[in-house]
């Protein structure tokens, strides 16, 4: 029984030693060497100083190091914080330093490039650098001391976007990552022979599923290089010859491989299963995958990063003329969704209300955040007898259909998605309103169809000062990582106000 | 408009629009583009725009690889062979 994220790749060593755990470029790793790879980093971590209850940093391009990396953090007892290689070097400093990482693996390069942005002398994390020293190939593979994790300890630390300026960290347990992931590799029936995409990059919450659900089957993990995501028609070409048979992104990605992919190309024989999360899939487009690739099963999952996957929705064939939005489905097993209304109250079904999940996948809280955990994670009486039970409120605003699928509708806040990254618009004025130029700032998400949203930021600058459109973008560059860039600014004079003093958006 | 020039212009807008939050780095035709990551997913659609509007040209979808974005060289020599066609 495995009831630890690393128990799952010892037993799968132990289960299939000699089949390939993931390929990276032309390089195939079988179940033993990562095993014994990660056996070897949790060793050096565990000399490092890092126990139960520490996090490790990881701050690598995505490869089989750093996924060898995550595995011995686990062993070693500690709970990972994946950090974005393209973020800006402060923003990297801000979250090792929040979450007091004790070691970061990492390269002399990067590190150079975020050594200065550190504010706190005294914490600074102990370094393994994977240049200097052949790290997972040397020295005893033999499995590290048991560190004795239960799974109430945290496996995972993800940072999201925060509307007071900086990220906050989602902090999972254990038992919630594999909540999502057990149900995940039973409802998609993943096999040893399956060769699963990993697409999303390690600090986004998807990427759990390609690298944990994967293991936990005895299939192939396969990374996509990053730069093969630039290019819609390599991207193509790379899910035909490494007969991906299992693939999980955002539809964005989706988006661009059909429109300019040229995916007519090849008929994809191997791919059986598509899973697509963290946005709204224009039905225009998915009905054009999926005539495209019939074979596949299409599969639309729900989910904050502090629920993991708590609904999801197996498409059926899309009639030519549905243009209703596509539902988030139903309740994951081992997850309990109920929609409440502004009073709190259940509403009735068809009725408008939050979506709120009960049930063991949900966060532990933000870290260092007691009050903001408060916030969302909130006791509620679901069931009379059990009392009151902790709750997590995602915000989402959803009504339930005829069928009991859930039809989401938007949110209650500021919060939007872009590329199916989740973006707290006010994260992107507080950076604006820390120029010394910039007297008042908006940022409005304008809808996009591939790729959600734009996002457009309306500024008014202080009298006599003047400031061009490159200087903002290296000022964002900065402070932001990129794809919370606006792709447009306009300044203006004023910003339209309502009645009681606030931006009019829709004035704008 | 020869290589040189149609790389010349190309260089000037990498260098004004994407290397702002880039150290000191020395960008030559040759310096691959796409692997460090300088040309990501979203600058690939601006730096596309950019091309097609500057040389008056509309890439086709079967020239949207990495072969034919690298480096500047490479849509140098693209953006060449295109202007050439369209001269035909």
């Amino acid at each position: 029984m495995a009831y630890l994220l690393a128990q799952l790749l010892t037993q799968g060593a132990q289960q299939f030693p000699d089949h390939i755990a993931l390929i990276d470029g032309a390089a195939q790793h079988s179940y033993r060497a990562l095993d014994e790879a990660s056996n070897r980093g949790a060793h050096l971590l565990q000399a490092a100083g890092v126990g139960r209850g520490d996090r490790v940093g990881i701050y690598l391009e995505k490869s089989f190091e750093a996924v060898a990396a995550i595995f011995a953090s686990l062993k070693a007892g500690a709970a990972y914080v994946p950090l974005d290689p393209t973020a800006p070097p402060a923003r990297i400093a801000y979250i090792v330093e929040n979450c007091r990482v004790k070691a970061l693996v990492s390269t002399t390069t990067k590190m150079m490039a975020i050594q200065d942005r550190f504010t706190e002398p005294n914490h600074r994390p102990a370094t393994i650098l994977l240049d200097d020293q052949p790290a997972w190939t040397v020295g005893a593979a033999t499995p590290p001391p048991d560190p004795h994790v239960i799974e109430d300890d945290l496996a995972y630390i993800l940072y999201t976007s925060g509307s007071t300026g900086h990220p906050k960290g989602v902090m999972i347990s254990q038992r919630a990552a594999l909540t999502f992931i057990d149900w995940a590799c039973d409802t998609f029936a993943v096999q040893p022979t399956d060769r699963v995409s990993n697409h999303a990059p390690l600090h986004f919450d998807l990427s759990t599923f390609d690298l944990f659900a994967t293991i936990k089957a005895g299939a192939t993990i396969v990374l996509v290089p990053p730069m093969l995501s630039v290019l819609p028609r390599n991207l193509a070409d790379f899910i035909a010859t490494q007969e991906i048979s299992i693939w999980y992104s955002v539809p964005s990605v989706l988006t661009r491989l059909l429109l300019y992919g040229q995916l007519e190309r090849y008929a994809f024989p191997k791919l059986r299963t598509v899973l697509f999360a963290g946005e709204v899939f224009p039905v225009k487009y998915l009905r054009q995958l999926m005539t495209l690739i019939p074979h596949a099963a299409y599969h639309n999952l729900y989910g904050p990063t502090e629920t993991n996957v708590c609904t999801w929705y197996s498409v059926p064939p899309l009639a030519l003329d549905q243009t209703e939005p596509l539902p988030i489905g139903k309740a994951c097993a081992n997850s309990e969704i109920l929609v409440l209304n502004a009073q709190d109250e259940i509403v009735a079904p068809g009725e408008v209300g939050e979506l709120c999940v009960r049930g063991p996948s949900l966060m532990r809280g933000y870290w260092g955040l007691p009050e903001r955990t408060a916030q969302s994670l909130t006791p509620y009486v679901v069931h009379q007898h059990l009392g009151p039970e902790l709750i997590y409120r995602t915000g989402d605003l959803v009504r339930a259909a005829a069928d009991g699928n859930y039809i989401y509708l938007g949110r209650r806040d500021n919060q939007i998605k872009s590329r199916g990254y989740r973006i707290e618009l006010g994260e992107i004025e507080t950076v604006f309103y820390s120029h010394p130029a910039i007297e008042e700032v908006v940022v409005i998400p304008i809808p996009d169809d591939e790729i959600g949203n734009q996002i457009k930021a309306f500024l008014v600058l202080r009298d006599g000062q003047q400031v061009t459109h490159g200087a903002l973008e290296a000022f964002c560059a900065e402070r932001l990582p990129r794809y919370m860039f606006p792709q447009q600014i306009e300044f203006r004079t004023t910003l339209p106000k309502t009645s009681t003093g606030k931006v009019d958006k829709a004035q704008l | 408009m020869n290589l040189e020039t149609i790389a010349a212009t190309i260089k000037t807008y990498i260098i004004q629009t994407f290397l702002y939050d880039r150290g000191p780095i020395t960008l030559t035709n040759e310096t691959p583009l796409l692997i460090g990551g300088l040309i990501d997913s979203i600058r690939v659609v601006q730096l596309i725009g950019f091309l097609q509007k500057e040389f008056e040209i509309e890439v086709e979808l079967e020239d949207l690889t990495i072969k034919n974005f690298e480096s500047i060289q490479a849509m140098a020599g693209l953006i060449l062979r295109y202007r050439q066609k369209n001269a035909e």
